[in-house]
């Protein structure tokens, strides 16, 4: 073959390759785009409609020199389907909305709690490629049109302010953080059950600020309880997701005091076993922790660290003890029990696995020196 | 009197104001004709050497040629012409040709004098430390220099005439034992096909030496008699051409051009750390505006969103589409670059105050072109200044890079930088691999790469006999 038509023909393999190994994509020039910052997904009165308001960044220039900004600009859209609502944004904005730089998912409660559920939100957001993975996804109790006219001063939006506030917060023990990639994982995976964190205006505050507040739990794609700010610390360590955080224990020199302790970072090893229609999840959890606050005052004894220690032990295990009946009493696993039990016991089917399941919570705090990294307390 | 050299030099030389004859008489009889070209001879040298002892001499009888070598002329070089062609080429060459009445032998003199630059810093090679002469246009001072830094016998010149109008003068330099011998063949029979008619610079005999369909030279050049010493003695092959100051060295590598002069005469560290800021300041030359064009109009989703939002608002005023206002903004570059080389040094400066202004401000605020756009052009054409050698390469194919990430986003810069890769990897500096090391499984023993090592170990002859394929 002609040399010439074999350098040809090798650069168009090129092309081609290059041309599969990449998505969908369009020229298009920055400055022309619109774009959207934070997604709140709703249903109308009938929940039969699809309500999508955009939060959304649109350059913008004067006539005057100088005067480039970005103005923030709120669509709404309304369509039978998720994409209709979308396109329906369209038709009154100046230019396409682009969605990969939105930061934040925001599901309404009347959505979460509608009997179509997240279902009818889910396919576009996993099938378009605008979406990317790493965007949060929340749940806001309360008025959604409060929550976008709310004036935060930290930030002028809120996708980008739930971004910040999710990297502030997202390790601590209290809160729990979801990115879509996650959200779209669990919702189908053995159980379908999964929890989204909660959002609230904080009421007590004297300027408008948005919080995260506790979770939502969903099952089937619809939102059937609430995991309050309290509980979900227990919820993540049998999960694994505590990375920071706090635990309060008495003082043991002044019984009406509080001790608190700093964690470090937290491990969480999980075993299952079956025997006889029995099953008996054992939760390993080892914590790090250090002196972080001492109320009043506390003499730093071996045996006061461990007082401190079996306190710290005790309410892990009251606490973490406490969400799980409670949540095996209302029959909503959202322990991935039976995600555990089809991965060690493919063959074993339980109608209700969470009902026939025993937990054992075994726990190991070990303090930390506060100063140095070498355990200097003991 | 030969008059039928008088007549054919007569003849070849006519219409020439500067070609002089002058008609001496001696021992009362004899009468000799020097012929030579004004303001190319030494007047003083031959009115001494040349002149005077024809007329002072009243003993010695005067009847041949070699009388006159041996007893009369004082001067240095003398020889026989071998024919009428050949004394037309001596004339012309600066040399002084004598014709005489009563003998037919002719003699030359030489007596060169001409106009020439004395030696001086070289211009585009600036040194913080180290040797300051640069070479000049007359190649036998080059030469000297040469010679001046390697006191060696195996040291050789070869000259050879080439351009069958100008008989311009190019020297082969190598020594003999180090440089290869095919290597030294393949450039001796290169030059020796060159049929121009004339030939001003070492760009002429580079275009024959270099690859032929690339952007980027196969063919080193310095001006610096160190720098071409050092090459010799690692057995490149240096060459001179007459007229030029510069002089050119084969094989040549790629990696050859992120070394500066002075990597060898500082300290080994700081070399090394300006060696990978050239490297880095090339990828980013070269790169960066083909990258941002497509990062900006394609995948948005790649960039920081604080940062989207920032380049979206400095556009925001810019009404014509990315890719032409890089393109808009590379050729003001290059108009201010072109200006300012062509300009004389006293308006240069005020060009540069004009030209900061339009890059700058001016062109943000006229709406042409946003901040980013500006600082990256910017910051790519500082970067092409620290590579100087590989400017034009860098600068065509940075545009190719842009045009494909223009058309095709970052798939279409994979694309424009795997032709990239793939050119420079099958260009071959006269047998010799251009890319060494990369793109290729042969080793020599070349070994100052990306790192500078002592100057004890990679101070050494690079090649072998076989090394060339």
């Amino acid at each position: 073959m002609n040399r010439r038509i074999k350098k040809l023909i090798s650069l168009m393999l090129v092309f081609i390759v290059s041309l599969m190994l990449s998505s969908c994509f369009n020229y298009k020039d920055i400055n022309k785009v619109i774009f959207a910052t934070a997604i709140v997904l709703d249903y109308d009165e009938d929940n039969e409609m699809v309500i999508v308001y955009d939060e959304t960044f649109r350059p913008f220039r004067g006539a005057e020199a100088g005067s480039e900004k970005g103005t923030r600009i709120i669509f709404r859209g309304k369509g039978k389907t998720f994409f209709e609502a979308v396109r329906d944004i369209s038709i009154s904005s100046s230019y396409k909305i682009h969605y990969s730089q939105c930061k934040a998912i925001i599901f309404t409660e009347r959505a979460a709690r509608a009997k179509a559920g997240l279902k009818k939100f889910t396919d576009f957001i996993d099938r378009d490629q605008e979406f990317l993975l790493r965007p949060h996804v929340f749940v806001f109790f309360g008025d959604t049109e409060k929550l976008l006219k709310v004036k935060i001063k930290e930030e002028e939006y809120i996708g980008f302010f739930l971004d910040s506030l999710i990297q502030n917060v997202g390790a601590s023990s209290r809160n729990i953080s979801v990115t879509i990639n996650e959200f779209l994982a669990w919702r189908l995976m053995t159980g379908k059950t999964y929890v989204l964190t909660g959002l609230r205006i904080k009421q007590e505050q004297i300027e408008d600020k948005i919080e995260v507040d506790g979770c939502a739990v969903f099952k089937d794609d619809k939102m059937v309880d609430i995991i309050s700010r309290r509980e979900i610390q227990g919820f993540n360590f049998l999960m694994d997701k505590v990375k920071s955080g706090t635990l309060e224990v008495t003082n043991p020199d002044n019984p009406n005091q509080f001790v608190t302790l700093e964690i470090l970072n937290s491990d969480t090893k999980t075993k299952i076993k079956y025997e006889e229609g029995k099953i008996k999840l054992i939760k390993n959890i080892k914590t790090k922790v250090s002196l972080g606050e001492i109320q009043k005052r506390m003499i730093i004894t071996k045996e006061n660290l461990q007082k401190i220690k079996e306190n710290a032990e005790e309410n892990i295990k009251k606490y973490s003890g406490k969400v799980f009946n409670d949540y095996k009493y209302n029959g909503i696993d959202i322990f991935e029990v039976e995600q555990e039990l089809y991965r060690h016991y493919p063959k074993v089917k339980l109608e209700e696995p969470l009902k026939d399941t025993n937990l054992e919570i075994i726990v190991d705090v070990n303090i930390e020196g506060s100063s140095n990294i070498i355990n200097n307390l003991q | 009197m030969n008059e039928e050299y008088y007549a054919y030099i007569k003849k070849i030389l006519a219409d020439s104001f500067d070609v002089k004859y002058r008609k001496i008489k001696y021992n009362n009889s004899g009468e000799v004709i020097l012929i030579f070209i004004d303001n190319m001879i030494d007047s003083k040298f031959i009115s001494e050497y040349i002149v005077a002892p024809f007329i002072d001499n009243d003993c010695e009888k005067i009847d041949n040629a070699d009388t006159i070598k041996t007893k009369i002329l004082k001067a240095n070089i003398v020889g026989n012409v071998k024919d009428k062609k050949d004394a037309v080429a001596q004339i012309i060459s600066g040399n002084v040709v004598l014709l005489f009445s009563e003998f037919d032998e002719v003699i030359y003199c030489e007596a060169r004098g001409f106009v020439k630059r004395s030696v001086s810093i070289p211009g585009t090679e600036n040194v913080i430390k180290g040797p300051r002469e640069g070479f000049t246009e007359a190649f036998v001072d080059n030469i000297s220099m040469i010679r001046r830094k390697i006191k060696n016998p195996d040291l050789k010149f070869e000259n050879i005439n080439v351009g069958q109008k100008s008989n311009t003068v190019v020297v082969i330099a190598y020594i003999k034992g180090i440089t290869p011998e095919p290597l030294l063949n393949s450039v001796r029979n290169t030059i020796l096909k060159i049929n121009n008619e004339f030939i001003l610079d070492t760009n002429y005999i580079e275009e024959q030496l270099g690859a032929k369909k690339s952007m980027f030279s196969t063919v080193s050049y310095t001006e610096k008699p160190d720098i071409m010493a050092s090459k010799i003695m690692e057995g490149r092959v240096g060459l001179f051409v007459d007229g030029s100051p510069f002089g050119i060295t084969v094989p040549s590598f790629f990696i050859e051009h992120f070394q500066a002069p002075d990597d060898y005469y500082m300290n080994k560290y700081y070399s090394n750390i300006t060696r990978w800021l050239r490297i880095i300041a090339f990828l980013v030359a070269v790169f960066l505006p083909g990258l941002y064009v497509a990062l900006i109009t394609y995948h948005f989703p790649l960039i920081p969103s604080v940062f989207v939002f920032r380049l979206a608002v400095s556009r925001a005023g810019v009404p014509f589409p990315t890719v032409v206002e890089i393109f808009l903004m590379m050729t003001f570059f290059q108009l201010i670059k072109e200006a300012g080389i062509r300009l004389p040094q006293p308006i240069g400066q005020a060009m540069s105050i004009v030209g900061a202004l339009i890059l700058g401000d001016a062109a943000v605020g006229a709406g042409l072109a946003s901040q980013s756009t500006v600082m990256v052009i910017a910051l790519a054409s500082i970067c092409y200044f620290l590579i100087p050698k590989l400017y034009t390469g860098s600068a065509i194919w940075s545009l190719i890079l842009l045009l494909f990430g223009s058309l095709l986003g970052l798939p279409g810069f994979y694309i424009g930088f795997f032709m990239f890769v793939t050119h420079i990897a099958s260009l071959k500096s006269n047998g010799y691999p251009f890319m060494f090391p990369i793109g290729t499984l042969h080793m020599f023993k070349y070994r100052d790469l990306l790192y500078r090592k002592n100057l004890s170990e990679i101070s050494n002859n690079l090649f072998d006999e076989d090394d060339a394929k």
